[in-house]
């Protein structure tokens, strides 16, 4: 028999059409929630009273609408408790907490191969060969991949991780491996030749130098434009030019050419490949020796100006300094007195070997005065820094015999 | 009562003690910073960083006081006194025109350094220290002055092409003039080697002595440099002939060979060698003559303003010449100038100290000494200059 709840309400309800049988009813209901029939299932459940046959026949009248159709109903979701009920439901003490984890089942799971790995184990011998990412044989902790913005989460872990296995790993390339590798072939090679060491020996048989880099990608794509750059190296005394053809294509050559070690570098990335890049680069060396090879019409217009390195040979300095030590030869051979004779130390040192109508090449040929000449071109012919002026001052007294003053030249400011 | 009367006997015994050192650091300090001489030929090496005294007589002739900085004409004009400190550089230069005699070509010397250690100075104890020993002398006080003024020129009756400067010119011979007083008797006693015929009008005669020129150059601005040109010859010959020693000194010598602002009739700017008084100071680096020295000071203000120092960092004698007038001025002997040793820079200090040149009380502690020596980086100006604000 249908059992009700005596609950007590302020509020009366009208009798509606399909509600027949609630006139029938000591009670009235709460609200007009009441009506709602998941609001009367949950009093109901709070009661635990069975109420299904209640259930069935409030099921059916509900079921069939005015015009007597059936009502079909939209399904929203399953008919089952939702967490948030449940929770409550657990709290409250009404309903026991269910045993979600199952201790024997995790038992039976086998912990993953790379938590049990010793540190000091073979590796070679768990990853020999090449093979796609295996996370419960890779004894690291990598993540990799991203996740979604603000969910401030770390990136994902290595188990079942698709990033990690699509990508090249070199597992199997370890210094172990390649130990390994390296000692199995040993018995097949021979020493590297003493004098492939260094390049003194096969420099002059293989003067050209082709380099070019190849660049490892862990990403989307295993392709980097940069591995099309090619770069050609070449002492140009290797290419065995004659001065002036040398001179020809150091000028050509132009910022390519590097005056410190006699290097010539062509670097070429204009092309979409390497092949093509070092087939250019080889044709624009081929193209500076040819042309270099060439003399112009126009190159008889060479003048001293147009030199690259100024020699003191031909120089109006020259000419000045030895004017300079022919004028004090003169004087001092003239000068009879010992006053002059006495003032010897302030006199050119060269004076005193040459005559006044000595010839060019005779006074060049005087130590002093070489020296002064080899100072002098080092001077001109360098980028001028403090220190190379005061050489060239020194250089400059010695040749004029005139001392500089006892005692140390302080250059930099007191530090104490 | 005895701690008391103990701790004040020690205050002021301190403080007795504190003014003793102040008053004998100062008679110490007069004593240790001035040179053994005020001869500016006698100097020696022990010398280095210490003061001598330039007599006003010298200073008025050689119209130091107008050549002078603006700032060391108002420490000059302040302290009522003309102190120069004798430093290395001047000491090198010295020993280089002690080898000028009429046996040996004329020397050229090339003063250069960073900005503010004592170039033009140095030049200006050069040019004291020849008038002292008799010599003439030709300063030349800034060439930047008429290549970069926009005075009147005219164009060379002389040499087709040139460019005359009158006022420069002008001002020249009777700066030269000036400085050369006590010698004007002996320069008359020069005789012109020929006529000159400046115009129509104007001659020299031959055998007129060489002041006519100057005169002639001082009196008709428009015949200055044709004046100056024919005075250059004339001085040359003269040295030549051991009737005088000839110093030439000239200031901011690099510019001579470089760029001017002057105008051309095509309205482009003629390069410096274009004007005549350029080429006739050039003629003194020629060694076609003896018994005298060419001294240039080479510096920086002829591409930037001398102080920029993050714009043209190189200092350097042929950096600053370029390769015309190295090749010019070869072979020259470069003397550098240098900041101030601790010596020097202590000198200074104990004269800026004793002349009240610091005036403030933390400029004159010893705390303060060691921030003005080494906020100015011990560069000469940098420190008077420090010392003058303090």
């Amino acid at each position: 028999m249908l059992r009700r709840a005596a609950v007590k309400s302020s509020c009366v309800l009208a009798p509606t059409k399909g509600r027949q049988l609630d006139a029938l009813l000591p009670v009235t209901f709460v609200s007009s929630r009441g009506d709602s029939s998941l609001a009367e299932k949950v009093i109901r459940w709070g009661t635990k009273e069975d109420f299904s046959e209640y259930d069935e026949e409030k099921r059916k009248e509900l079921e069939v609408d005015e015009q007597g159709e059936p009502f079909r109903q939209l399904f929203v979701k399953p008919n089952r408790l939702l967490p948030t009920a449940m929770r409550l439901l657990e709290k409250t003490g009404v309903e026991e907490k269910k045993r979600t984890h199952i201790v024997i089942d995790s038992l039976a799971r086998r912990t993953p191969r790379c938590d049990e790995m010793p540190t000091d184990q073979d590796w070679p011998s768990v990853w020999p060969m090449a093979a796609s990412f295996k996370a419960a044989a890779v004894p690291l902790p990598i993540r990799m991949g991203w996740q979604k913005k603000f969910s401030n989460r770390p990136p994902p872990d290595k188990i079942a991780n698709l990033e990690l296995v699509k990508i090249p790993n070199f597992l199997h390339l370890t210094p172990k491996h390649i130990e390994r590798q390296c000692a199995a072939i040993k018995k097949f090679c021979t020493k590297w030749p003493e004098e492939l060491k260094t390049s003194t020996y096969w420099q002059p048989y293989l003067p050209l130098t082709t380099s070019y880099s190849d660049y490892v990608h862990a990403g989307t794509s295993l392709r980097d434009m940069r591995s099309r750059i090619v770069t050609l190296q070449i002492k140009v005394s290797d290419l065995k030019l004659d001065e002036h053809a040398n001179d020809k294509l150091i000028r050509l050559a132009g910022h390519r050419y590097d005056e410190t070690n006699d290097i010539l570098t062509i670097v070429t990335d204009r092309c979409y490949t390497r092949q093509q890049n070092r087939d250019y680069a080889v044709y624009l060396l081929t193209a500076l020796y040819r042309e270099s090879k060439k003399v112009e019409q126009w190159e008889s217009l060479r003048s001293r100006d147009d030199e690259r390195r100024v020699s003191f040979k031909g120089s109006h300095s020259e000419t000045a300094t030895y004017d300079v030590l022919r004028k004090a030869a003169a004087a001092l051979a003239q000068s009879s007195d010992g006053a002059e004779k006495a003032k010897l130390d302030t006199v050119p040192p060269s004076a005193k070997d040459i005559s006044p109508d000595a010839e060019v090449d005779a006074i060049a040929k005087h130590p002093v005065v070489e020296r002064h000449s080899k100072a002098w071109e080092k001077y001109r012919n360098k980028p001028e820094t403090v220190e190379d002026a005061r050489e060239y001052g020194r250089s400059v007294r010695d040749l004029l015999g005139i001392p500089a003053l006892q005692g140390e030249q302080r250059h930099s400011p007191p530090s104490s | 009562m005895n701690a008391a009367r103990r701790s004040t006997a020690l205050l002021i015994g301190a403080s007795r003690t504190r003014f003793a050192s102040l008053r004998t650091c100062s008679t110490q300090t007069l004593r240790t910073y001035r040179a053994s001489t005020n001869d500016p030929g006698d100097l020696a090496i022990s010398d280095v960083g210490k003061f001598y005294e330039v007599a006003p007589e010298a200073l008025d002739h050689l119209q130091f006081k107008r050549n002078l900085t603006k700032e060391q004409r108002k420490q000059y004009d302040t302290l009522g006194e003309y102190l120069w400190m004798c430093r290395r550089p001047y000491l090198e230069a010295v020993n280089c025109l002690q080898a000028v005699r009429p046996s040996f070509p004329s020397l050229n010397v090339v003063l250069w350094g960073k900005f503010g250690t004592g170039k033009s100075m140095t030049l200006f104890q050069l040019t004291h220290y020849a008038y002292s020993q008799g010599w003439v002398v030709l300063h030349v006080h800034n060439v930047l002055k008429w290549t970069r003024g926009r005075d009147e020129i005219a164009m060379s009756a002389y040499k087709p092409g040139r460019i005359d400067t009158p006022i420069a010119a002008q001002a020249l011979l009777s700066e030269f003039k000036s400085m050369n007083t006590p010698n004007w008797s002996k320069l008359s006693e020069c005789k012109t080697e020929r006529a000159y015929e400046w115009s129509k009008v104007e001659t020299t005669a031959k055998g007129s002595p060489i002041t006519d020129i100057v005169d002639m150059g001082i009196t008709t601005p428009h015949l200055a440099t044709d004046c100056f040109g024919a005075l250059v010859e004339e001085l040359k010959r003269h040295a030549s002939d051991s009737k005088f020693k000839l110093l030439v000194t000239i200031d901011h010598g690099n510019s001579i060979f470089h760029s001017t602002k002057v105008k051309r009739a095509d309205a482009t700017y003629a390069p410096a060698m274009d004007l005549s008084i350029n080429q006739q100071l050039v003629k003194f680096a020629h060694n076609d003559w003896s018994n005298g020295a060419c001294v240039l000071v080479v510096d920086k203000k002829e591409f930037y303003p001398s102080h920029d120092l993050l714009v043209v960092p190189v200092d350097t004698p042929l950096e600053l010449l370029g390769e015309k007038g190295f090749e010019v001025l070869d072979p020259f002997i470069p003397i550098e100038t240098t900041l101030y040793s601790m010596d020097e820079a202590e000198a200074a200090y104990s004269y800026y100290y004793d002349k009240r040149w610091i005036t403030s009380d933390k400029g004159r502690s010893s705390d303060g000494k060691k921030e003005l020596l080494y906020i100015s980086a011990f560069n000469p100006y940098m420190f008077e200059r420090m010392c003058a604000i303090v």
